[in-house]
This record gives structure tokens, sequence and C-alpha cells, in this order.
């Protein structure tokens, strides 16, 4: 028996997001000196292929030319013939892998990576883990759904590799269809993007049995957040990793990546990856070679080095090496050959591609009942002409119930009145500003002309709350009475109190905006602006003080800070605060309870820090009127091509990522277009993000209704 | 700010063995002044405004996290607003806002008064740590630049330098406001060390 063992290495490319290989067979060249390495990867273009750490390399054929299950077997094939073992550097591979269940292979078993799959939550219960707030989706619109309620901070996963971070709508459609391009699932998962520094735990484990693990904390990422350089700690025992390995009967390598949320000191799971990481040769160098100790304990050779603490951290260089024979001749890459996964040497999508289920293509869906009620009574007849904006008078008059109950409920939890405010710049449209009007509610204006506008659909001026930085942009210097005059610098209020002194302008509240997150606000965290703000409310006369701050959502932590900030500065100014306005940005969608819940948390926080309030303030536009139109349109052409199918419609403009597409046939009713990846086109042949799957009946002279329509030059 | 030297005055051990033996060794006038100290002028609305506004910022950024934090003590938000440079004395409280720059004292005075108003046990530190003869040069030249006292460079290879003694869990902690960490340890031993009860 030969006192060395001889290792089969896979994924040894060496790039901005390299593969362990290489670091793997550093650390058994270090055990074993005299060791015989053979490196295994799927393109020429692997750089690590022509390390001189190799004694042999297989460059095998990439996983889009042949069968993978083939691929499989001929890699074991290598291994047995050259009585190696085999460590996997990839993961997909080692998933492909692991069903062969061959000894010689150090995996964990087939159960383990079902385990580990993302999210991940029986690997986090074992390990003492949190998992951030996730939802697989297949359909945009439940992904914005949940981006929205988690303040647009997320992070879309394919099922099994792929990460992009998203915070904005176009971004997440643009994330949803390059993962699915990429690596060929249907199926994304949307998580909440815990912020905080990260933290890795590396381990070892032969049939359950732990052989050792660290920990490493990056101390230089790269721009993908990739660790560059990284110090190593070793574990505590309540880590959990004996657990997993014990449970899963874990063997070969393993990783995994935690996040300690900064606002929370909470620790979360990010992935387990069934693979040693690319930095294990810096645990190696930190006096924790791992793969050594699994290549010993499964050979029963033991290593010719000691493990040896060279330091307690690691850094990575760049270096150029001679290229291998297998990488003369390869012929130069398109640019931005490492921007894109598809240029991943390994192979990677190409084989996640290739073990993705088909999925069938989705039908039209009947409508549910409220929509299916909604359209026959805002479409009694179609429209004189196509396009048309079409205004749905039972979805807002909905909107309003809702909104009047929250009020009721607000007040029940709190003792404070509660009152919304409508912004009129979200739909000045006078069939809105008449029913929001006649429910007794307030309007938000952001000038002088949708104040006139507000008066001419019924607003008395103690109803209309004027704010924005254009308040005051063609004034007429007449007398003007507002409920609310809500002022967002240090300069506005200067001035707002000018005309209040100067008897110009009667405000029941006089408002300060306090938003540092925005330029619309006061932002009474840095030390200057407080100081003058202080001065000024010291000086002025002010009857009535409010205070606005956002609090929807995910800014619900800035709201309370900036109200912390504001009830001291009141209190050093001796003046009292009667009304706090919680702004607007609340989602549609958002169910009775939901919103009430959330107004009454951040009235509560309202009323700790500033004491009795007379009234709070919300501000629903989207909320209230995101699906109360619609864009009634005539499809004009059809368009087959090689990227799929399109539709062309007569709308000058289409709304950007709309919700809903609802299709209708000569003679049909009206059916909802399910998620999908076919672009509905204005006119001008614009794609404004609306992708459906559409019907294979669907052609020129149908008609189609896109949600919300809000505002869109259809004509 | 009564600052009185308290009775336990450490004196840490030699330089550490690890050091080269040509390592400059050149001798240095133990500081006798106290901490520096912000002043309060009287009937200063600015300076009551200040000292208000630091304390709400800190109370506005109080996190869960922040209770366990013995490496900033969530202290970070303070350089925001404040950077590390020469800055003349007496400074008072209402010169904070419109400083450009404020020195390790000032920032001792301003951290001190955020914890201990967090109810955590402080006390000021006087200390003398070793430095590099380019860092002085730099640093003298930087402060002469600004027309401000460079006394604090007491030789080439060593300066004045104000830190915090912030009792907590499981021990005191050594907590250095200007640079956001724990000091006092390893290479970062000070060749002198008085501490004052706040």
């Amino acid at each position: 028996m030969s006192n060395t063992p001889t290792a089969v290495l896979s994924g040894v490319h060496s790039g901005p997001d390299p593969s362990p290989g290489l670091g793997l067979a550093r650390s058994l060249r270090l055990a074993w000196p005299r060791l015989r390495l053979e490196a295994l990867d799927y393109s020429p273009r692997s750089t690590g292929l022509s390390a001189a750490e190799f004694d042999r390399v297989h460059v095998r054929p990439g996983w889009h030319t042949a069968d993978p299950v083939a691929l499989c077997a001929g890699l074991v094939s290598i291994v047995e013939s050259a009585g190696a073992v085999f460590l996997p550097g990839l993961d997909l591979e080692a998933a492909l892998l692991a069903e062969h269940g061959h000894p010689a292979l150090l995996l964990p078993p087939p159960a383990a990576f079902d385990t580990v799959a993302r999210p991940g939550a029986a690997v986090a219960a074992l390990l003492g883990l949190a998992v951030p707030e996730h939802r697989f989706t297949t359909d945009v619109e439940d992904a914005a759904d949940f981006a929205a309620r988690h303040g647009w901070r997320v992070l879309v996963k394919g099922p099994r590799r792929g990460t992009v971070a998203v915070d904005t709508r176009p971004a997440l459609a643009a994330a949803i269809t390059r993962l699915r391009r990429t690596w060929g699932d249907a199926e994304v998962l949307l998580q909440r993007r815990v912020d905080g520094p990260t933290e890795s735990i590396v381990f070892a484990a032969l049939d359950g049995d732990l052989l050792g693990a660290c920990a490493m904390r990056p101390t230089t990422t790269t721009a993908a957040g990739l660790p560059w350089a990284g110090s190593l700690h070793p574990l505590d025992s309540t880590s959990g990793i004996d657990d997993l390995v014990r449970v899963t009967r874990w063997t070969g390598g393993g990783e995994v990546e935690i996040v300690r949320e900064t606002t929370t000191g909470t620790p979360h799971l990010v992935a387990v990856n069934p693979r040693f990481p690319a930095w294990i040769h810096g645990a190696t160098l930190a006096g924790v070679n791992l793969p050594a100790r699994l290549v010993a304990a499964v050979t029963g050779i033991p290593p010719h080095s000691r493990e040896k603490a060279h330091s307690t951290g690691f850094v990575r260089v760049v270096e150029e090496i001679p290229a291998g024979p297998h990488a003369i001749g390869v012929t130069p890459q398109a640019r931005r050959a490492f921007a894109s996964p598809d240029h991943d040497p390994s192979g990677m999508p190409a084989l996640s591609r290739a073990l993705a289920t088909p999925r069938p293509r989705p039908g039209p869906t009947e409508l549910e009942p409220p929509l299916a009620q909604d359209i026959p009574a805002a479409l009694v007849v179609d429209p004189f002409e196509s396009p048309a904006t079409v205004f749905f008078g039972g979805v807002l008059d909905r909107g309003l119930d809702l909104l009047d109950g929250v009020c009721r409920d607000v007040e029940d939890a709190t003792g404070v009145t509660a009152r919304f405010a409508y912004p009129v710049r979200v739909n000045p449209d006078p069939r809105v500003l008449g029913a929001v009007s006649r429910r007794g509610a307030m309007v938000e204006v952001f000038s002088q002309a949708e104040a006139r506008r507000s008066a001419a659909a019924g607003f008395p001026a103690d109803r209309v709350a004027l704010g924005g930085p254009a308040k005051w942009w063609r004034y007429d210097g007449e007398p003007v009475k507002f409920g609310v005059v809500t002022c967002d610098s240090v300069t506005d209020l200067e001035r707002t109190v000018d005309l209040v002194d100067r008897g110009l302008v009667h405000a029941d509240v006089l408002g300060l905006g306090l938003d540092p997150a925005s330029r619309h606000g006061v932002d009474v965290t840095d030390p200057r602006t407080y100081r003058r703000v202080a001065d000024l409310l010291r000086s002025a006369q002010i009857g009535r003080l409010g205070l606005r701050s956002p609090a929807a959502g995910p800014r619900l932590r800035e709201f309370t800070a900036a109200i912390t900030m504001a009830a001291d500065l009141c209190a050093r100014a001796d003046v009292r605060v009667r009304c706090v306005d919680l702004g607007g940005g609340w989602l549609p969608g958002l169910d009775r309870g939901d919103l009430g819940g959330h107004l009454v948390r951040a009235t509560r926080l309202a009323v700790r820090e500033l004491g009795c309030l007379d009234q709070v303030l919300f501000e629903p536009g989207e909320f209230l009127v995101g699906q109360a139109t619609a864009v009634f349109s005539t499809v004009l052409d059809v368009r087959d091509g090689p990227a799929g199918r399109a539709a062309v419609v007569d709308a000058a403009e289409l709304p950007d990522h709309a919700t809903h597409v609802l299709w209708r046939g000569p003679g049909g009713r009206w059916l909802r277009l399910p998620p999908g990846d076919d672009p509905v086109l204005d006119r001008l042949g614009a794609d404004h993000g609306t992708r459906r799957t559409l019907p294979d009946d669907l052609d020129a002279g149908d008609h189609l209704l896109v949600l919300p329509g809000r505002g869109h030059r259809v004509d | 700010m009564s600052t009185e030297p308290s009775a336990a005055i450490s004196m840490p051990p030699a330089v550490p063995a690890a050091d080269p033996p040509w390592a400059p060794r050149p001798p240095f006038r133990v500081p006798t002044r106290p901490p520096a100290a912000l002043t309060t002028h009287q009937d200063c609305a600015a300076c009551a405004d200040t000292r208000s506004w630091l304390l709400a910022r800190d109370r506005a950024e109080a996190t869960p996290g922040r209770a366990t934090d013995a490496t900033t003590f969530g202290l970070g938000w303070l350089f925001r607003h404040l950077r590390w440079g020469p800055n003349r004395w007496p400074f008072a409280w209402c010169d904070l806002p419109d400083a450009t720059h404020v020195d390790c004292g000032v920032l001792a005075c301003v951290a001190a008064l955020v914890l201990a108003e967090r109810g955590l046990r402080v006390e000021r530190v006087q200390l003398v740590e070793r430095a590099a003869a380019e860092e002085t040069a730099l640093w003298r030249a930087r402060w002469r630049a600004a027309r401000c006292s460079d006394d604090w460079l007491l030789t080439d290879h060593a300066v004045y330098h104000e830190v915090l003694l912030v009792a907590g869990e499981p021990g005191p902690v050594l907590f250095d406001p200007t640079e956001l960490r724990q000091v006092g340890q390893g290479r970062d031993r000070p060749l002198w060390m008085r501490q004052w009860a706040l």
C-alpha cells in the first residue's frame, strides 16, 4: 500500500469567484509533499489547470455538450482508475455525483443535499440560526409584493445557485429573468437582505463524525462580497456543526455562511455549501488542515507534515503562472469574461439548466370575484375609442371603506384621532377627488395649482394639507388657509413662518417634515440643523406644531430615530407637538389588519416620545388608487421570434411593470394572463417590463386591460 | 467635570520582548495635566443645544445589538459628524457643530458623556503611545499648518493620547473613541497610562 494518497479535485478555476480546487491542492500538498494530485474541470479556460500543484489534468467536455449522467460516470471511472479519492469543488456536480454513493467520492449523502437546500430552514434550526424572511415564487408581481414589504432590500436567488441583490422593481424583474435564463429554474427564492458582518464556518466530516471545523471572518471582500482576506477563529462548542454532520451523516467538506444582523445582533443563515470553500487554504495556513484530515481519515494514511499555524489570517494575491498546454491556443474570449455566470469555466449554469425540470406553459386564468365584477361595471360599453383609461369605481369605494375602518382601529387602539390625506399628485382624476371628498378625508397637495383643483373638487381649506418643496411656487400673495402646512427644509420653515407672521397664511397646524433619508425633510440628526431649528422654534409663534416622518414598512426604524431627535428638540424649544403625519408609501394589497397594525405601532412610538397627540395622519396614494385604473388597448401585432412571443398594443405608453394584464378575444370574456417572459410592447415598441405568458390564440384585434393605468399617455 | 487621579495608577509592564532591540526608546516627559475638558459657556443656548443634540442622537441610534458591542459601543455614528484632526483649545460645546476636526481629547469627552448617559461607568485614561517617526512628522506638520499646539507629540516616537476605561462584562475595557476599538493589547500596549475618575 502506498504511503501517499492520490486525490482528484474538480473545480480548479481561479478567478474573481474562484472554485476551491486550487486551495484544496495546496492544503493536501502541505500535508503530503509527494501526494499525487489530478485536476478535473470542464473547460480549458479553467485557470487552475495550469497550476504546478497538479500532476495531471483532465479537461472534460462541457455540461452542455454531453449527458450529465454520462459525464459523472466518466468521472467515477477516472477516480477508480487512479485509485484516488475525489473531493468536489462544484456544488451541482457534487449533488449529481452523490447519487453514485461511491466510497471514493467524498460527498454528503443525497438526503443531506435536500436538507441544506435553500433556504435551509432545517439546518438553521440545528445551528440555532435564524432564516431571513423568504418566499418562493414564479410571479414577478408576487416577488414585488414581497420586496415592497421588506423595503425593497431583498435578494433574488435561484433555488440552487445564483444570488442578485435588488432594490427597485425594474431590477427585480431583470434579476428574475436573468436567473431563469442562466440557471433554468422557473421558481426563484426571494429573501430579505440582512445587513451586517458575515462569517463562515468550514468543517470536514466522515460518515457523520466531525473531523474539525473553524470560523472565518472576512477582513476584505471583493465587489461581489466574496472574501479576499480573512481572519480565522476557533469554533465555540455551541455552534451545532457536530449536530448537523451527525444528523445528515455528512461526508466531505462543507461551509456554513452566516450574517449577523447589525441592528439586532441576530445571526442568520445565508447558505450551506456541500463542499469546501474557496478560502479553505486560509484555514490550513492557520493550522487547521481540514482537507488533509478528511483524506487521512478515509485512506488511513497519516499526513507527512503536521498542521502548523503560520498566521491567524490569510490574504489573497494575484499571481501570473505559465499557461499549461491545454490553455495554449484557447481562442480569445468575448469581453467581460468574468461578468456573467455563463462564462464560468466549470459550466455550472449549463448543468443547472440540464437538471431543471421543464415547466409547462401556463394558460390564462379566470378572474377572481371582485375584479370580475368591477370590469363589467366599468366597461358597461367599450370605450368610444382604443386606447383609453378605464376607472374602476368599485375598487376605489372598497379602498375608502378599508381606510375608514383602519382609522377607527387606530383610534380604538391608541386613543389618538386618525385621518388620512389622499395625495392629489398620485391621480388627480376628479372622480377620485370627489369620492375622497365625500368621505370627509383630507387631501395632500404639493402646489397652489393642486390646492385650487382640490377646492374645485369640494375640499374645504381645513381639509387640505400643503407640503412639498414647491408649495409657494406661483403663490399670488393673497391670504390663504390650509389645514396643515408642512415645511421640508429650514429655509422653507423660515419662509412659511414669515408668511404666517404677516397674516398671509393661516394654518391650523404648522408641520416640520423630518426625513434624513431624502431631500424632502429636515435632517435634525445634523447638529447645525438641529441648532437652527431649535432657534427658529424658540423665536416663532407657532400655535400647533406637527411633525411629518414616513413610517411605512421598513422605515419605522428611521421614523423612531427622527421622532426621538425631534422630541428632544421640541422639549428644548418648549414647543408641544400636536399632530404627527406618518407619510405615504403604504403598499397596495395590505389588508386592514396589516395597515392598522403598522399605524398603531407608529402612533404608539410617537406618543411615547412626544406625549399626548391630537391627531395622526397618513397618506395612502397608490394604496387607494393603485388598482383603480387600467389602460384599455387593442393588440396590433403578435410577433414570434427566437426569443419568444411579443404583443404590440395601440397605447402610446404602458404602465411600467404592470401588476395585471387581462385579455379578451373576440366575443370572449376577460381572462388573466399568467406570469411569463413574453413582453407586451406599446405602439412605439417600448418595453415597460410587463411580461406575461401570451396565449397561443392571442391575435391582432384582441383587447388587453393593463392595470394599474394611472396617469399614462395612452393616446 | 471633576477629574481626579484615581487611586489605581496602572503602569504597564515593560515593552514586549518581541520588539527589536534597536527599536528607539527615547525618554519623554510624563504628562502632568488632567484630561481635556470641554468648556460650557454660562447661559449659552448653543452649548446646551449641542449637548442635547448629542444625547438625542445617541438615543435615536439605539439598537438591541448595541448593548453587546464592546468593540465600538455603537458610537460609529459620531464619525458621520466628527473627524479626527487638530482643533484649538479651549474648546466649548458650542464649537462642536462647526468644528471641521476634533482631537482625541474632544472625542474622549464626547464619548464619555454619551456612554455615561447610557448608564455605563466610564473613567478617563491618559496614555503615552509609541508611534513611528514618519507618523509624528506628518502629524506635527498637520497640527502646525492648522496653527494648533502640537505638544501632544512628546517625542518623535511617543505621543500623548486620551481614551476611556469602560466598565463592562466580563471586565473593564480600554476603549479608544478616536479609532472605535479596544486598545492596550499586544503592540498597542502603551508606554505610560493614568486613570482619572469621571
